[in-house]
């Protein structure tokens, strides 16, 4: 049972993103801060699916993904349930966009292309 | 003239039948039968009667020719029925026909000849004969009880005991014929003619009241029909009838010429309401209503321009004069009585004439005005003595021609006046028809009225759409612009990213940092080219072969001296879109900078073979190259950043993997599926 508290001692954070490289760079990121990156998931069915395996305390998510849903959609369907964080990172500052998103209550929502320092202030006001 | 060319190229193309067919006597039989049916045919399409007599005339000569005498008799009987001018020629036809038919006891054509024999002794006023041949006919037609041909023969029987005078043996051969007529279908215009005769033998007779109830009867068969017209001309006719027979009141009267001036309306008979409102004035005149009298004569006043027909002007200016004498305004009576005087001179209506003379004479008299008294009676004495004179003469002359002659006369101007109702008929139609065009030409107007409208409207709208569409043009135009525009600043950023990592490794000493920025360089060049190529193509997938053609070309020149020989079996159609693209163009890059990095080193020339194949759900790309393979030791997980570690990743976001084995070279599969919407 020991393994177990410390296994939920460490924070995990899944990444929802379609473009692996740019999922990898956040999860390295991410687990240099000391945090658990999940493996990365590239559209709605495989998050919801990892959301619902591994309960994660943050969700970053992009918000186009492979397939036709997007990653609104995918915070949407988390706000219905919890109150887990989220950090949207976009290339689609659009005018329309933005409220949406709005709706899912982010924590934080950066703008690509962003810089690691960013995300790191971002995370860790959320996890620490 | 048409019609009098067409009849003439008859004639003509007869008269030549007849000079040809003679000389052909002797010839065939078969010939004279031909010549016999294009007579046939010429005479079905001939109407002229005279025509028809001479074509009918070479028919017999033909036949007579033929020896075929049932058509002699056949052409005969048919000559007979049109030759209707005098009698002669009808008998002569019909007497030779008569005794064919006898012979062959031939009793239905018998029926038909016995009636033209009848038939043309009537047209000669041999009136015994006419007897004879009518009697024969009735009772050839009751043997063989053919009711059509017995009716016929009454009704000529009737009609020669009129002429005769003889007017109870024709009403009784008038009630035979109704009893049978009832008894036939279609027997309304038979009956209406039988009612008609006998109005009138009771007319003659001065029977009114017996007239009056044919008329009457008359009447009720025509009211089904709904022929508005004639129902105004008997209704007129027995208002006529009432008026002289004192029989019913004069309410009833008014009745009956109410009725008739609505027919007339619905007719639009004006002549028709016109004699309605005459009979009308007549009857309020004997009721003694002398308002409504001048009422109805007035009404008369005003229809008489559209009437113009002076022997009615006459007949309506003498009631206007008989009506103001009357009421004891003779001022008022001698314009009309003089206007009725000379309406009758200019007919020649002496008997008439002689009349008005003598009223005007008597008011002349009563005005103390001697001079025109003297002058009209004068002119009456005058018109007495000729038609004394006349009279005394025609008397003579009535004796040897008996009685019937004037009741032919009335007969005669009764079908004239028939006749002169129809002709008004038609002209009445003409306006109609003429009406109608109006109408028509006006509906026409209309409608190109609502097409021009509706064309200008759409014209306008046309050029709103052109404008529109401008509109739009020039928007997609502006859109292109940006786009060639956005990809010029992508193609741009890529170049300052490749500069910028270049820039990065000229401050470097180290090598091996110094082949890192390198390969960072490779990979954004190999995002590059996609970008190009999407660039080039205009839409939003890349063709495979060309673009590994291209990327291959590229890492060749990063390896100056290095000689290769590039073997690519994949299909030049084969396209990716841009979402797998990059992955899979990322992949490439660091198969084929591999291969030429470490493919060589036995020293000789670097053999790279690139191929596609299908394996189930999967596509998969095969590199395999001449060189060393991977060295043994290498494990990808803690490998990170090297090319091999970043295709295990990239494989992931293709949804597939990669396989590596060694046999001769590296060989490299990558399976990779193209399904865009793996969740959709």
């Amino acid at each position: 049972m020991v393994g177990a508290e410390t296994l939920s001692a460490i924070r995990k954070v899944l990444v929802v993103e379609d473009e692996i490289i740019i999922a990898d760079d956040i999860a390295m990121t991410v687990a240099k801060m000391g945090f658990h990156p999940l493996e990365p998931v590239f559209d709605y069915n495989s998050a919801v699916n990892s959301y619902n395996t591994h309960n994660p305390d943050l969700v970053i998510i992009d918000i186009r993904l492979q397939g036709r849903k997007t990653g609104i959609e995918f915070a949407t369907w988390i706000r219905s349930r919890f109150n887990t964080p989220i950090i949207y990172i976009t290339v689609l500052g659009g005018k329309v966009i933005r409220p949406q998103a709005e709706l899912t209550q982010p924590t934080a929502y950066l703008v690509k292309p962003f810089i690691n320092q960013e995300l790191i202030d971002a995370v860790s006001s959320i996890l620490n | 003239m048409t019609n009098h060319l067409t009849t003439s190229v008859i004639r003509y193309i007869a008269v030549v039948g007849i000079l040809v067919l003679i000389p052909l006597k002797p010839f065939a039989q078969d010939k004279q039968e031909a010549k016999m049916d294009s007579l046939e045919l010429i005479i079905n399409q001939t109407k002229s009667e005279d025509k028809l007599i001479e074509l009918f005339s070479a028919q017999i000569v033909l036949a007579e020719q033929m020896g075929d005498s049932p058509k002699v008799a056949e052409v005969e009987l048919r000559l007979a029925k049109v030759s209707s001018y005098d009698g002669i020629e009808m008998q002569q036809y019909a007497k030779s026909a008569l005794n064919y038919y006898r012979t062959a006891k031939d009793t239905s054509n018998m029926i038909e000849a016995t009636y033209q024999m009848a038939y043309s002794k009537q047209l000669q006023n041999d009136y015994d004969s006419t007897l004879f041949f009518a009697k024969n006919l009735v009772s050839l037609a009751e043997e063989s009880r053919d009711t059509i041909s017995i009716i016929k023969g009454r009704l000529m029987l009737s009609s020669v005991y009129n002429h005769l005078t003889q007017f109870p043996e024709s009403l009784q051969e008038l009630n035979k014929s109704k009893i049978l007529a009832e008894s036939t279908p279609d027997n309304k215009s038979v009956i209406t003619d039988i009612l008609n005769r006998e109005s009138f033998i009771y007319y003659s007779l001065g029977e009114y009241d017996k007239s009056a109830e044919r008329i009457n009867q008359i009447i009720e068969i025509l009211k089904p029909e709904g022929d508005a017209r004639r129902l105004n001309i008997w209704s007129n006719n027995l208002a006529s009838v009432y008026s002289l027979c004192n029989c019913v009141s004069f309410d009833r009267r008014k009745e009956v010429l109410k009725e008739s001036i609505g027919y007339a309306k619905q007719a639009n008979f004006t002549y028709g309401k016109a004699f309605a409102y005459k009979h009308l004035a007549d009857t309020y005149r004997d009721a003694r209503e002398f308002d409504s009298t001048r009422y109805y004569l007035e009404q008369i006043e005003i229809l008489l321009p559209e009437i113009n027909k002076p022997d009615f002007t006459g007949l309506v200016s003498v009631a206007q004069g008989s009506y103001w004498s009357y009421v004891g305004n003779d001022p008022k009576a001698i314009p009309y009585f003089i206007k009725g005087y000379n309406i009758w001179e200019a007919l020649g209506k002496r008997k008439d004439q002689m009349d008005i003379a003598w009223l005007l004479n008597d008011i002349y008299n009563r005005q103390k005005d001697y001079t025109n008294a003297y002058k009209y009676l004068h002119e009456y004495t005058a018109l007495r003595d000729s038609l004394y004179s006349e009279e005394k003469i025609r008397e003579v002359k009535e004796l040897e021609l008996s009685y019937d002659f004037r009741q032919k006369q009335i007969t005669d101007s009764l079908r004239n006046q028939e006749k002169l109702l129809q002709s008004e008929y038609e002209t009445t139609l003409q306006k109609r028809s003429k009406l109608m065009i109006l109408l028509v030409g006006i509906g026409v107007l209309i409608i190109a009225c609502v097409i021009y409208y509706s064309f200008i409207k759409q014209r306008k709208l046309a050029g709103l759409l052109r404008v529109k569409s401008d509109q739009v043009e020039i928007e997609l135009k502006q859109k292109e612009l940006l786009l060639t525009e956005i990809h010029h600043r992508v193609k741009n950023n890529f170049q300052i990213l490749s500069s910028l990592l270049e820039l990065q490794a000229k401050g470097v000493d180290d090598q091996a940092t110094k082949d890192r920025i390198s390969e960072g360089k490779s990979r954004v060049k190999s995002m590059a080219l996609i970008h190009s190529q999407l660039y080039d193509n205009e839409g939003l997938t890349i063709h495979l072969a060309e673009y590994l053609k291209n990327l291959i070309n590229e890492i060749q020149k990063s390896f100056e001296g290095q000689t290769s020989e590039i073997n690519m079996d994949i299909d030049a159609e084969y396209t990716l879109d841009i979402d797998n693209m990059v992955p899979l163009g990322l992949i490439a890059n660091e198969l084929v900078t591999n291969s030429f990095k470490y493919g060589t080193n036995a020293g000789g020339q670097l053999r790279l073979h690139v191929s596609l194949h299908q394996e189930g759900e999967y596509n998969v790309i095969t590199f395999k190259d001449n060189g060393p393979g991977v060295p043994s030791s290498f494990d990808v997980k803690t490998a990170k950043s090297t090319g091999i570690w970043l295709i295990s990743r990239l494989v992931l976001q293709l949804h597939g993997h990669y396989e590596y084995e060694y046999n001769d070279g590296a060989i490299f599969k990558i399976y990779f599926t193209q399904s865009k919407f793996l969740n959709a």
